[in-house]
């Protein structure tokens, strides 16, 4: 099989995305200084933890590169019962993705499984492209570079949790700053009028994509959560009595201020925290008690909730006083070490469903082409299995989803299924990547109104890289 | 008063050998080196003046915040009966206790079939509010935070993550070697970390071993990721501890273990292969060298004897110390430790023992004993100083939290079956954003390195890790679940007959918010409410009038006032 260096690689898909990057100079590259942060945009990551197999999520199609991976996987297809008819990693049962640039891959094919075939439906109709073989990188690696360590690395590779951190805040666990969190930053630094309490809302725990200097994660109820102060909401638990009220309000005071001084650092945060906490919590929820609800219904799933919260709170998005909004969504269960074949298909159809229900509900608040929505992970994952799973890799394949999104394309590569393609490492077959974190994000902050000098402060790295290679948005 | 200086009297290796000790534990009954006596251990502090040692425990203040720290805090009488002892032979006394474990207690619950683990994390809860042996069941719920697996993963197995739990009870004082080869040979780690059943490679398919268990052992269970010193700092330029070709030979070494029976197939596992220790299949159990840490394993090692030299290589890295010592200070009594205050207890770790300053020694002397490393860290000089230092303190856990309420107030009719908030408290919305054994992955709750963004802690370079769970989005999930439980089993025990709190001590003192308050703050936060909080308090307390026929029931809602008030504080929130 013919390989391409990467010098070759590189001028290829800069050609074959050559009248999609033309549009970029409209998109930041120009003098301004400042985020453009006219009219509404939205990010919307989601965060798949534990290391979302790409090998198991694009599928190749062609007849050489099916069998090939599943040569490679007989464990896993094995568990699949691929040949079974009603299989859904069956050849036939892939549901087969037509991108623009079919070209680039010189007749390899690739699909979805049956159980992403909403997402399927969004790249067909060119609201969803694929980023191929994205994670972190300090500098373009190979592996003749990777094996004889000449490259420089990121820091612990293969470790979960510090390759979330790097994906969300391009450093090892505790690092301080998220690019999520820093692209919030921008836009309130070019918006005097922007309420910096809901520019960055998580619908989840408060990881560190959020984390700015500025910009906090403000953690939004999962949707069709009413979330009230018990001791004033349920009058029955102090009482009716007549000094019950002035009980009431001034409990109520207490829980909400918390600002006593403390020498304490600890202590400093946490009463921070807590007043902070129940105040804007409650503050947050009647707003959305006294706005319309949404008529999209989200499933009843982890993800879905918490997208059903994301998009709760875009319809406030006018009330809260924000035109830019970085949002965060997150979801386990992608450690597919082992039980894949029961699993992943799950977390497939979660994703699938959720995506959907968004997708519905930004036609419904006529956002779908401010919005745009992209999947992260800690790592891809070996393309050699162990049996009834795969072990962690590096680089993987993700969806970024929404109308302004250039869809029906796949942006970076998809290497060949091939053990001995110079892009994976030597054992296991894991992917090195070919695009970095940075160039993916920095994409998303053109999009989002950043300019070139504000990507190249959050972005250090971007200089190493082909700046134009990715023009998804 | 003189230094007592006790004679050895039995061995304190494990813990049945520790119940055997007999007697009550307290001063009477000193803890001991073993073999060697006393005289082989360090040889303790000369006493050089007659005042009593840093660790007596002069005041009701320094009492609470030693139950605090140590245990799940005390009653007014547990706390007045401490007064003036000290705290080594309350942690002789606890170590001393019989071990609660939950297997027995699944056992005897669900005698018919193993039922399921959320059921054994609904046993853990209930064990945890109402043992005896604080320290042990705090030290279990400590190392379930490292050692950690997480009980929405495998739906049929109560059984055997009782089993799980029982291994760090019955380790809690026991040995880290011990400790890690136990938790290795357990079904639920197996099956959690996905080594359970795992083959050798195959050439033929191109199939190769799970790297799972490989991987989380180093990171998470004995060494970490970088080169530590002796204090749990990095060392210059943070040189990473393995690479991936450690994993891929450390790989090798997990294959082959399944649940115990005549062979490998799946169909030979006993019945009661879920609460035993996993057997190592040699047909399955690869053959090949394996190389990892420095170390290489001959091939056609057979696999019990390779698991057992890839153990022994990895407990004797010199970062198990540190790295194991620090997140247990984190545990017990400091969110971001001094390097000091690691390298004391690490130090500790090497040696085996340690020598409480009035006398009391720990350990039998062999690296890894965590009794006198939980000793090192309950009796350090900075966690019986004065309270001011601004980076000292833990974050309290959520279940914690919780907990001392129920022993603070002797709340009695416990059965958290009977509750639906208990079936799972890890709701942040609404419940305590944490639940034993169900942390959402293997790196638990939080991570030991969490600096938390846009704080005071963060801008000192502290780590929080509680802060994780602890936060704007759990604030009032905590507020509503603690006022639930102070307020509804006591004003409608018709309808919330569960969790009944004994509210006679603060009744008795609430015709004086002061004193109520005073009294509360003593037991809760060992009297570090600020001043300002406790006036604010006692003007809420005050608004509450007493009059009339209705007055106890005035007089218990100031109690609930107060006690709400104060667990809601910052000062509640730190136990410093």
């Amino acid at each position: 099989m013919a390989y391409y260096n990467r010098r070759q690689f590189i001028s290829r898909s800069t050609l074959g995305f050559a009248g999609a990057a033309m549009g970029l100079s409209a998109l930041g590259h120009g003098t301004a200084q400042a985020a453009n942060v006219g009219g509404y945009k939205a990010l919307v990551g989601i965060m798949l933890k534990g290391g979302m197999d790409q090998n198991d999520t694009i599928l190749p199609v062609d007849t050489p590169s099916y069998n090939a991976l599943k040569a490679m996987r007989p464990g896993i297809f094995g568990a699949y019962d691929s040949e079974a008819e009603t299989s859904s990693r069956n050849l036939q049962n892939i549901l087969e993705l037509n991108p623009t640039n079919a070209a680039q891959f010189t007749g390899r094919r690739f699909g979805l499984p049956r159980e992403l075939s909403n997402i399927h439906g969004l790249f067909e109709s060119g609201d969803a492209a694929i980023v191929g073989n994205v994670g972190p990188l300090l500098e373009p690696v190979t592996r003749e570079s990777f094996q004889a360590g000449s490259a420089e690395l990121p820091k612990r590779i293969f470790s979960h949790n510090d390759q979330q951190s790097t994906w969300m805040a391009l450093g090892t666990e505790g690092t301080r700053l998220g690019w999520g969190g820093q692209f919030a930053d921008a836009a309130l630094a070019s918006d005097a009028a922007a309420n910096p309490l809901y520019a960055a809302i998580t619908a989840t725990t408060p990881d560190v994509f959020l984390a700015g200097e500025r910009a906090r994660a403000f953690r939004v109820p999962e949707i069709g959560r009413d979330v009230s102060l018990d001791l004033e909401s349920k009058r029955y638990y102090l009482g009716w009595e007549n000094d019950r009220d002035e009980l009431r309000a001034k409990m109520s005071a207490f829980l909400r201020k918390n600002d006593y001084a403390h020498n304490n650092l600890f202590r400093r945060d946490a009463a921070n925290m807590a007043g902070r906490g129940i105040e804007n919590q409650i503050a947050f929820s009647e707003r959305i008690a006294s706005a319309a609800p949404l008529s999209t219904v989200f499933p009843d799933t982890r993800i879905g909730r918490q997208l059903g919260g994301v998009a709760q709170t875009m319809s406030l998005r006018t009330n809260l006083g924000v035109s830019r909004q970085v949002f965060y969504a997150a979801t386990g269960g992608y450690d597919s070490h082992d039980n894949q074949a029961r699993d992943i298909p799950l977390r497939h159809t979660e994703l699938d469903e959720a995506v959907e229900a968004f997708h519905a509900a930004m036609i419904e608040l006529g956002l779908w082409n401010d919005v745009i929505l992209f999947t992260m992970s800690d790592f891809g994952r070996s393309m050699v299995d162990n049996g009834d799973g795969c072990d962690h890799g590096w680089g993987g394949h993700h969806f970024v989803m929404g109308g302004s999104v250039r869809g029906q394309q796949i942006y970076g590569d998809i290497p060949e299924v091939d053990a001995s393609h110079p892009q994976y490492t030597g054992t296991r077959a894991r992917l090195i990547p070919t695009t970095s974190v940075e160039q993916h994000a920095a994409a998303l902050g053109r999009w989002f109104g950043l300019d070139a000098g504000e990507l190249g402060k959050i972005f250090p790295n971007l200089n190493r890289f082909d700046r134009t290679a990715l023009s998804f948005a | 008063m003189a230094l007592n200086f006790k004679t050895a009297l039995c061995s304190l290796v494990v813990a049945s050998a520790l119940a055997a000790c007999g007697g009550s534990g307290g001063s009477s009954s000193p803890a001991s080196s073993s073999s060697g006596g006393i005289g082989s251990g360090p040889p303790p502090t000369t006493p050089t003046t007659t005042e009593k040692p840093y660790t007596n425990l002069d005041t009701r203040e320094e009492a609470s915040r030693f139950l605090i720290q140590a245990g799940f805090g005390g009653t007014d009488a547990e706390i007045d009966a401490l007064v003036g002892t000290d705290a080594a032979d309350w942690i002789v006394a606890q170590m001393n206790l019989p071990a609660t474990r939950t297997l027995p207690l699944m056992q005897a619950r669900y005698p018919a079939r193993e039922d399921t683990d959320f059921n054994h994390s609904r046993m853990l809860w209930q064990t945890l509010l109402t043992a005896d042996d604080e320290l042990r069941q705090r030290m279990m719920f400590a190392l379930s935070q490292i050692f950690v697996i997480s009980t929405d993963s495998f739906f049929d197995q109560g059984y055997g993550s009782a089993y799980y739990s029982d291994i760090l009870v019955d380790q809690a004082f026991g040995n880290y070697r011990t400790l890690l080869e136990d938790v290795t040979y357990s079904p639920a780690m197996a099956r959690y970390l996905t080594y359970y059943r795992n083959r050798k490679g195959d050439p033929e398919t191109g199939r190769m071993p799970d790297e799972n268990y490989a991987r989380e052992v180093l990171q998470l269970f004995s060494i970490g990721l970088v080169e530590l010193e002796m204090d749990g700092s990095p060392k210059p330029g943070s040189p990473e501890t393995y690479d991936n070709e450690d994993i891929l030979g450390l790989a090798r070494v997990f294959t082959g273990l399944s649940g115990h029976g005549p062979s490998f197939r799946w169909s030979d596992q006993l019945p009661d292969y879920r609460h035993r220790p996993l057997q190592v299949f040699d047909e399955a159990h690869s053959q090949l060298e394996k190389t990892f840490l420095g170390t290489t394993i001959p091939e056609n090692t057979p696999g019990a004897e390779t698991i057992t030299q890839a153990l022994d290589t990895i407990s004797a890295h010199p970062n198990v110390a540190p790295f194991i010592s620090r997140q247990l200070i984190q545990r017990f009594t400091a969110s971001s430790p001094s390097p000091a205050y690691v390298r004391r207890v690490a130090e500790v770790f090497e040696s085996g023992r340690f020598s409480a300053p009035n006398g009391q020694h720990f350990g039998r002397g062999q690296r890894g004993d965590l009794q006198a490393v939980i000793a090192a860290i309950l009796l350090d000089p900075s966690v019986h100083d004065d309270v001011q230092d601004l980076n000292e303190g833990k974050l309290r856990e959520p279940v914690v939290k919780f907990i001392q309420y129920v022993k603070a107030f002797n709340v009695t009719n416990i059965d958290v079956w009977a509750e639906w908030r208990f079936y799972n408290t890890n709701d942040p919305t609404s419940k305590l954003s944490q639940h034993p054994f169900l942390s959402p992955s293997v790196f638990n709750f939080y991570r030991p390195g969490y600096i938390a963004p846009g704080t005071a802690t963060g801008d000192a370079g502290l780590s929080a890790p509680e802060l994780q769970i602890v936060n704007e989005g759990s604030a009032l999930g905590f507020a509503n679940f603690i006022s639930h439980y102070v307020l509804r089993p006591a004003d409608d025990p018709v309808n919330h007959p569960g969790f009944q709190p004994d509210f006679t001590a603060e009744i008795q003192l609430a015709d004086d918010p002061d004193a109520l308050v005073e009294h509360l703050d003593v037991k809760l936060t060992a009297g570090q409410l600020s001043d300002a909080a406790k006036a604010d308090i006692i003007d809420v307390v005050s608004t509450l009038i007493v009059d009339g026929e209705d007055a106890d029931v005035a007089r218990r809602k100031r109690a609930q006032t107060a006690i709400i008030m104060i667990m809601a504080s910052g000062a509640y929130a730190v136990q410093n």
